[in-house]
């Protein structure tokens, strides 16, 4: 089954509830501003990083590069049941990534062990790391503040943004995707106006394969 | 939202004047209006409240200001750090660590730390929590590790790594090593090692504190002496021939502070961030 399918039944059980309704369309209305305008565009060189992984290593972006392509995502967190359905099948698609020659990266502004919890949880093989504070959501102009009626419902099921992130500014990155070739640049990218609808994994698959022919 | 837009904000929450804040930012006034507007669309809300000859935040301003504030510094020190990649600078660590918690504690992060940074120079204080505070006001401290007094100064950003509770030391064989908890009424009555730090002032002033040591291994031998009990902190490991038994006491975070607003060098920012990601405790 496609991502997108996946993703179709699970919108339609969240959305059933009313106040689930609502929140989604008020982060919608966040995102109808230009606000793919201001991500990192298809021939921009991607901002060099450090980040702690999974493992509690400090991975740098010019190693990862070394290796040949990344595909880059950005994920809310582990309490988003699309983001856990996202990561799910981008375990499914690592072998087709790997075969293309590229590696994976799943970034989340979750601390506090969240990244290892996620990646035991979910049985992956990729790295997963955490963005601290935001830093590399705000250089890919990824950020955005959920509005009130999101805050109140993850509130409402106990989710509490400021414990997990270490930051209270109730900051999310829009669940965008890059593919950055070895020199550093963009290539591709999927930056959904609706945060629940992703990159689907045979596209960034294909989107590989045809960086490297 | 965009680095550029936060760059602007911040520039005029500290003027509170658009003319400087485009000067400061080399850009024209229109420019930094249209950033201005288009950042408080996205945060749902005025950052600003613009009267004829009175610029100021609003609530909303008030509070995205040090969020925001924080995460240019994150954007910056991570711009900062990619630009050393490779480089064969000196990366100090001035780090301060609570007496009454081990350095094992840290060794994870300070291990890849040593292993992603070959450059880094590493120097640990150790003190109690109320000196530690003052000398990263005073910015002979990059970062500490503390058992949190119950009043943090307000310009310290912290993070809480674990609750940690509170154990009562002693000989093996002593008359309290039957009771789990010890109650806290059963101290009025015992000898204390005295601490003169956190751990003091958490157990109550009124205790009796003859004798007094200043770092774990001293406060220890004292028990061992049989010279008293002492109070520690619930992960730390007694020495041979003395027990730990729980203290029905209220658990204290043990948090990772550092300077708001203050930026930091590579080493720090490494450490920040190793030390943000990783569980201290059970994953809830």
């Amino acid at each position: 089954m496609s991502l997108a399918r996946t993703l179709d039944q699970l919108r339609a059980t969240m959305l059933g509830r009313p106040t689930g309704l609502l929140a989604y369309q008020a982060v919608l209305e966040t995102l109808d501003h230009g606000f793919a305008e201001q991500v990192l565009p298809v021939g921009a060189p991607m901002p060099a990083f450090v980040l702690p992984n999974a493992e509690g290593r400090l991975i740098r972006s010019d190693v990862l590069l070394a290796r040949g392509p990344l595909v880059l995502t950005f994920f809310r967190g582990d309490w988003c049941p699309y983001c856990r359905a996202t990561l799910d099948a981008l375990e499914a698609a690592l072998p087709g990534i790997e075969r293309a020659g590229g590696s994976l990266l799943a970034v989340t502004p979750d601390t506090g062990g969240r990244t290892l919890a996620t990646k035991r949880a979910q049985r992956l093989h990729y790295e997963i790391a955490a963005d601290v504070d935001h830093a590399l959501g705000l250089q890919f102009g990824v950020l955005f503040r959920l509005p009130e009626p999101y805050r109140a419902g993850l509130a409402a099921n106990g989710i509490d943004l400021t414990e997990r992130q270490g930051h209270g500014g109730w900051l999310v990155p829009a669940p965008a995707t890059f593919l950055i070739d070895p020199a550093g640049i963009v290539r591709w990218r999927h930056v959904p106006a609706d945060p629940t609808r992703r990159a689907e994994p045979a596209d960034v698959v294909a989107a590989l394969a045809a960086l490297a022919a | 939202m965009e680095l550029h837009q936060v760059r602007y904000f911040l520039a005029l929450a500290q003027s509170l004047n658009f003319t400087r804040a485009a000067e400061a930012c080399n850009v024209t006034q229109p420019a930094l209006t249209k950033a201005i507007q288009r950042l408080e669309a996205e945060l749902g809300g005025a950052l600003l409240l613009r009267e004829r000859s009175l610029t100021r935040l609003t609530a909303l301003g008030e509070a995205m200001l040090p969020l925001l504030a924080a995460t240019y510094q994150a954007a910056e020190a991570a711009r900062l750090q990619a630009a050393s990649f490779g480089r064969q600078e000196a990366t100090p660590l001035r780090l301060g660590l609570t007496r009454s918690l081990s350095v094992d504690l840290l060794a994870p992060v300070l291990d890849e730390l040593a292993r992603s940074l070959s450059c880094l120079e590493l120097s640990i204080v150790r003190a109690a929590a109320d000196p530690l505070c003052e000398r990263l006001l005073d910015g002979t401290l990059d970062v500490a590790v503390m058992r949190a007094p119950d009043r943090l100064p307000e310009r310290l950003h912290r993070w809480i790594l674990f609750d940690e509770g509170l154990v009562l030391l002693m000989p093996a064989g002593h008359s309290l090593a039957d009771l789990d908890p010890v109650p806290t009424s059963a101290l009025a009555g015992l000898a204390l090692i005295g601490r003169d730090d956190e751990i003091d002032a958490m157990t109550g002033p009124g205790l009796e504190r003859r004798h007094r040591a200043d770092d774990e291994a001293s406060v220890q031998a004292l028990v061992g002496f049989g010279l008293g009990c002492a109070v520690a902190g619930a992960r730390t490991a007694p020495a041979t021939g003395l027990i730990a038994r729980p203290l029905d006491l209220p658990t204290h975070p043990i948090v990772l502070a550092t300077v708001a607003g203050r930026p930091c060098g590579v080493a720090t920012d490494g450490f920040v961030k190793l030390a943000r990601a990783r569980a201290w405790a059970p994953v809830r």
